[in-house]
């Protein structure tokens, strides 16, 4: 297979967008475009990944193959450039942009196959699908762009689908309004981000990762101790410092960190296959996958890596405590993303950026069959995602149970499972880090750990086994039949789950499998020596030993490592099925007075107090600032009215000119006689003076 | 070269010529090709095609870096790649016409001759590497687009255009002839007869030119000025472009300132050495005829005429590309730019026009803002193509005019023309309200009573035309390095001259 096939990859998503989005306008019947819809919007994403397979099987063990991807230009000739500054458009095939490709795709083509049946009743199922395919494009162009720019184009195109889809029920004015909160808090994010692409340009003079003539920013970044320069200078390590912090900022956005991780739990407003794909499985690991991305030139700033790992800790520790006291189902598995994103960049901070990835991928199958899974029971409940409300469905739904209780488990670190061996990998980096603070990292990494465990199977005791706390009426068990007419919102889903269609249940199988195998076929047990995903990814990734960081000895054995690991995943799991198998009846530890009395609970509740400070900061005190002061001084006085000034001069003037347009040609030709008369005046002047 | 080998470079008019005149004897002389209403426009497409293939298959010929009969005509990559243009719109020109013609039921062969003529006019203005030769395709070209401009024969706006516009471009070439006569006087020094070849005509010029030389290159940039309808020999266009039926008005504005900006740009690539001296006086006419254009269109609400004034404006920014020339670090860009945006003003104009032509009927012509209000309803995907094009003219991405504009822009820079950058900057503001206008009307405007929808007999033609024009606007827009190889050939060429 030639290498240029790895360009439709990227193309064969946008085909999709491209049909989906404006076959409206040429197919004139809505059944058959529905079901030309269903056939390539999912066929794409497939076809793509199958090409992306294909790619890593015959190019994976290459370090990197750069490929143009524009008619007209090659991986020399640059698409855009104006006095020194030039930009490929180029397409990075390495491992690092392969398995995020695979991942993309995979999880991403999974998760459109199970949409078919989701959205099947939905008014707008082309326009979900538009969406859909587009989100797929951008993000492909975000993981296989090779230049900063790129990237930022599909960080920014998966940015906005995001808003989309938050907001794609959005006659619900709450869902609008997340998705503007989604968008408004990332555009601080992506501030950081285009001000660190901004210092690379200007530092090193080039935004391109890899070149053919190897003076990209990783390969310029790629010595021992120091970073050159287009030029051959060295670059300082304060401003390589102050590069990796500013897109650290964009990492926080996208990624939902501290201090920006307000937009995600809100972002649940959409569509559970878009949380799903979106809001766990692609989108919000995009923070990580930049990171490593940049390893080459993370490595070089301990500073910058240490603020990585702290603020990964703390954002894992602080969003599994809010995950406690979530009573939405769809929040708890948001909560719990943060969360887990938080463990990816702790791993990043430590160095460790390939078990970051790691997690990334084993994150994306059972978080994205937790979110699929709940998407199921959301729709038998017709529409309630109150877990208050819920219990005993284990009987009704046993196999979305089944597959839950896999992903469950795997999240939780159970032995032998997935997220088991990528937690357990980046709790071991984390407890030798390079900066002697190992033990603390290791301990909130495994509190949290614990904290995980516990959330997540009470979420499976809430919902499962304690009783049922609703009346037949609420629980829709029939399928097919009295159906609401197709509206909007998931209250009026109808019958597409219970039991559900294959296209549904089918991507769960194969998650669940991936969920629970992948661990071990990646990890350090797994077949051909082990450690499968960190050996492919070494290309793409870059050593700590490049910034002369060197990380600590062992904590402890890793056999005590993983026996600690289980210990702490099984006692969550335990502790948390006693304390609602005791509450079999209310299915709450807490009576709901008492956990609304609870100041502690509150305190988890309110997101330890975040939302109230942006809203008195930015929203309030934003607010005043644009009422009382620019609105009337600026806007009004100023603008407004300078605006209409020159637009009414403008038009006044063009009146004037009009009645030269005499329409007698006598006229005419006497201007231009007079003009030419002027030019031949004008010319014979500026002759003579010389 | 012998003549056979200057014929066969200059084989693409050649093969446009006698598709005229087959044209013309097939309509008066077989009687089963009057019967058929799309023979004319189907041989004269299939014209354009071949030899538009002709100049893609020889575009690496070594043959083509010389000047064919002796002299008069430059056949290099700079000529191609206007040719290519060239053919491209009248290509669409035909297309258009196919459906117009029957729409008006004007469906007479000659009109393909005449179009057909007409462009080989504009090749050779492109390709005239002597004033003489150029004088006689200007006037190749502009005795055809008279006679077409009256083409409806009972339409009495029309008749009114085409006397108007014979003459003024009478009054036009006598200037243009009385240049050409004082350049030939100019260049006549130290006994040496003078010349009107422009490869000759460099060499001779002294550091401080004579004051006969400069006066016929005024007079000549006059005629070619008119042509172009640059400021203040713009007053004929809106009137003319008016009353000409839609189809020759698309043609007119493309065909005619892609030959004369193209004869305009090898004049003043061969005149650097005096730049000085001429520069001011186009900068000035740049921004008149910018400012101009841009303030007149703004209070039209006729859209052929609003197209008129935007072309009068387009006009002023291609002068940039030209101005650019003048710097030698500059030129080979602004050469680039200039055929990019002349790509690009082709293609918007042919389009926006095409769309004007598939919502005309057989008795009302689709011209003003009320036919078109509330389109969006109507005809969803003709609206939204409108929308491209009038995007693309105002210059905002993801089109090619933004692309040419900015090329524009940085060639301007590159040669240190600020005003003209300056005042590029502003009136492009004003441009936007305009083009936005036409968006805002179709879109947001109720549907009046008048507006019009499709009604045309066969539309196929001005479909296609349609589809071609915004397919092109948009992938060039986002991909412009597909055509940069054929366009930096084209300068480098120029460097040979």
């Amino acid at each position: 297979m030639n290498l240029q096939f790895a360009q439709l990859i990227l193309w064969l998503p946008l085909l999709g967008f491209l049909f989906c989005s404006t076959s409206g306008l040429y197919i004139k019947d809505r059944a058959l475009q529905k079901r030309l819809t269903t056939i390539i919007a999912p066929g794409v994403v497939l076809a793509s990944f199958v090409i992306a397979l294909l790619v890593t099987l015959q190019f994976g063990s290459t370090p990197r193959e750069i490929i143009a991807l524009i008619p007209g230009t090659s991986i020399y000739d640059p698409w855009i450039r104006f006095g020194g500054f030039r930009v490929n458009f180029n397409e990075v095939i390495d491992p690092l942009s392969l398995v995020m490709s695979l991942v993309v795709t995979g999880v991403g083509g999974l998760i459109h196959v199970y949409s078919v049946g989701y959205m099947k009743d939905d008014r707008d199922y082309t326009r979900f699908f538009t969406y859909f395919n587009l989100f797929i494009f951008m993000m492909l162009l975000l993981v296989l762009g090779d230049n900063f720019l790129l990237m930022f184009v599909g960080w920014e195109g998966v940015g906005v689908c995001s808003y989309l889809l938050i907001s794609f029920w959005f006659t619900d004015e709450a869902n609008a309004r997340a998705g503007n909160k989604a968008f408004i808090v990332n555009r601080v994010g992506d501030l950081g981000f285009s001000l660190g692409i901004m210092s690379i340009w200007s530092y090193f003079g080039t935004v391109s990762f890899y070149t053919p003539q190897h003076r990209g920013v990783l390969e310029l970044a790629n010595h021992v101790g120091r970073v050159l320069d287009v030029t051959g200078g060295v670059v300082p390590t304060a401003v390589i410092t102050m590069i990796c912090l500013l897109l650290f900022v964009g990492a926080v956005g996208k990624s939902a960190q501290i201090p920006l991780f307000v937009w995600l739990p809100d972002a649940m407003a959409g569509p559970t296959p878009v949380s799903a794909l979106i809001h766990a499985a692609t989108m919000v690991t995009a923070g990580v996958v930049m990171l490593s991305r940049c390893s080459f030139l993370f490595v070089h700033s301990a500073v910058a890596l240490h603020v990585v790992a702290w603020v990964g800790l703390a954002t894992a520790f602080m969003a599994a405590t809010m995950a406690l006291v979530q009573t939405d189902i769809k929040k708890v598995l948001a909560y719990s993303t943060i969360s887990q994103l938080g463990y990816m960049f702790m791993a990043c901070g430590v160095g460790d950026f390939s078990d970051g990835i790691f997690h990334v991928v084993t994150h994306a199958f059972f978080k994205a069959l937790l979110f699929l899974g709940a998407g199921a029971v959301i729709h038998s409940m017709l529409g309630e995602q109150d877990m208050r409300k819920m219990g005993g469905l284990k009987k009704k739904l046993p196999a979305t149970w089944a597959v839950m209780i896999i992903a469950t488990y795997s999240i939780a670190g159970f032995p032998l499972l997935s997220g088991f061996w990528s937690k357990d990998a980046i709790l071991d980096s984390a407890s030798r880090s390079f900066a002697g603070d190992g033990t603390l990292l290791y301990a909130g990494g495994l509190i949290t750990a614990f904290l995980t465990a516990f959330y997540m199977n009470r979420l499976m005791w809430k919902t499962f086994y304690t009783q049922e706390r609703f009346t037949d009426g609420q629980l829709h068990t029939h399928h097919h039949g009295d159906s609401d007419d197709s509206g909007h919102g998931e209250d009026q889903g109808n019958g597409h789950v219970h039991p559900s269609p294959g296209t549904m249940m089918w991507p769960l199988y194969i998650l669940a499998i991936l969920a629970a195998g992948f661990g071990w076929f990646a990890g350090p047990y797994g077949p051909s020596g082990g450690n499968l995903l960190d050996k492919f990814l070494a290309p793409s990734i870059a050593p700590l030993s490049l910034g002369g960081l060197h990380p600590q000895a062992d904590l402890m054995s890793p056999v005590a490592g993983y026996l600690l690991s289980s210990l702490i995943a099984i006692a969550g799991l335990v502790l948390a099925a006693v304390m609602y198998g005791r509450r079999m009846e209310s299915g709450a530890i807490l009576e709901p007075a008492a956990a609304d009395a609870s100041p502690l609970v509150q305190f988890l509740r309110n997101n330890w107090g975040f939302d109230a400070l942006y809203n008195l900061i930015f929203i309030k005190g934003g607010g005043l600032l644009a009422e009382r002061g620019l609105m009337r001084g600026v806007e009004t006085d100023t603008i407004n009215a300078a605006g209409d000034g020159i637009a009414k001069s403008v038009g006044g003037i063009s009146h004037l000119l009009r009645r030269i347009q005499t329409g007698y040609v006598r006229n005419y030709a006497l201007v231009m006689l007079v003009g030419a008369v002027t030019l031949v005046v004008g010319m014979l002047v500026g002759v003579m003076q010389h | 070269m012998t003549n056979f080998q200057s014929l066969n470079a200059i084989l693409p008019v050649v093969i446009i010529a006698i598709t005229g005149m087959i044209v013309l004897l097939g309509e008066s002389c077989l009687a089963f090709w009057r019967r058929s209403a799309s023979a004319s426009g189907v041989v004269s497409l299939l014209g354009v095609i071949v030899a538009g293939m002709v100049v893609l298959f020889r575009l690496d010929e070594p043959m083509l870096h010389y000047k064919a009969f002796n002299g008069a005509l430059a056949v290099g990559p700079f000529t191609q790649a206007c040719t290519l243009i060239l053919l491209l719109v009248a290509g669409l020109s035909v297309l258009v016409a196919l459906t117009y013609l029957d729409n008006r039921g004007l469906n007479q062969g000659e009109y393909y001759a005449l179009l057909l003529f007409a462009t080989c006019g504009a090749i050779l203005m492109c390709a005239a590497n002597d004033l003489i030769v150029l004088f006689v395709s200007v006037e190749l070209l502009s005795v055809a687009l008279y006679i077409l401009t009256g083409f409806a024969k009972t339409d009495k706006k029309g008749q009114e255009a085409a006397l108007k516009y014979f003459l003024l471009g009478s009054f036009a070439a006598g200037f243009l002839l009385y240049g050409i006569a004082l350049v030939l006087g100019g260049t006549s020094i130290s006994g040496l007869v003078g010349t009107t070849n422009l490869t000759t005509m460099t060499a001779r010029i002294p550091d401080t030119p004579s004051f006969m030389f400069m006066a016929g290159l005024a007079l000549v940039l006059v005629g070619i000025g008119f042509k172009a309808a640059l400021a203040p020999f713009h007053m004929w266009a809106p009137d003319v472009y008016e009353g000409a039926p839609t189809s020759v008005t698309g043609f007119m504005a493309t065909a005619v300132k892609i030959g004369a900006f193209a004869a305009l740009l090898r004049i003043i690539s061969h005149l650097t050495g005096i730049a000085h001296f001429w520069l001011p006086a186009l900068e000035v006419i740049a921004v008149l005829t910018m400012v101009l254009g841009n303030l007149l269109a703004v209070t039209q609400v006729n859209v052929k005429r609003m197209l008129a004034y935007s072309s009068v404006a387009h006009a002023g920014y291609l002068l940039i590309a030209v101005c650019a020339c003048s710097s030698t670090v500059a030129r080979p860009e602004a050469l680039q730019a200039g055929l990019f945006y002349l790509l690009a003003y082709g293609l918007m104009t042919m389009g926006a026009f095409a769309v004007l032509v598939y919502l005309s009927s057989r008795n009302h012509d689709c011209e003003t803002v009320q036919d078109i209000a509330g389109l969006v309803k109507k005809e969803p995907l003709a609206a939204y193509l409108m929308a491209v094009f009038m995007l693309s003219l105002g210059g905002i991405p993801p089109t090619m005019g933004f692309v040419g504009k900015w090329l524009l822009f940085s060639v301007a820079m590159q040669a240190h023309l600020v005003v003209l950058a300056v005042t590029l900057a502003i009136v492009s503001m004003v441009a936007v309200f305009y083009y936005l206008r036409i968006i805002w009307t179709m879109c947001f405007q109720d549907r009046s009573a008048e507006t019009v929808g499709a009604t045309s007999v066969a539309p196929t033609g001005v479909q296609i035309t349609i589809l071609i024009s915004a397919a092109m606007s948009l992938v060039l827009g986002v991909l412009p390095a597909i055509v940069y190889p054929m366009l930096s050939a084209a300068q480098t060429l120029v460097n040979h001259l």
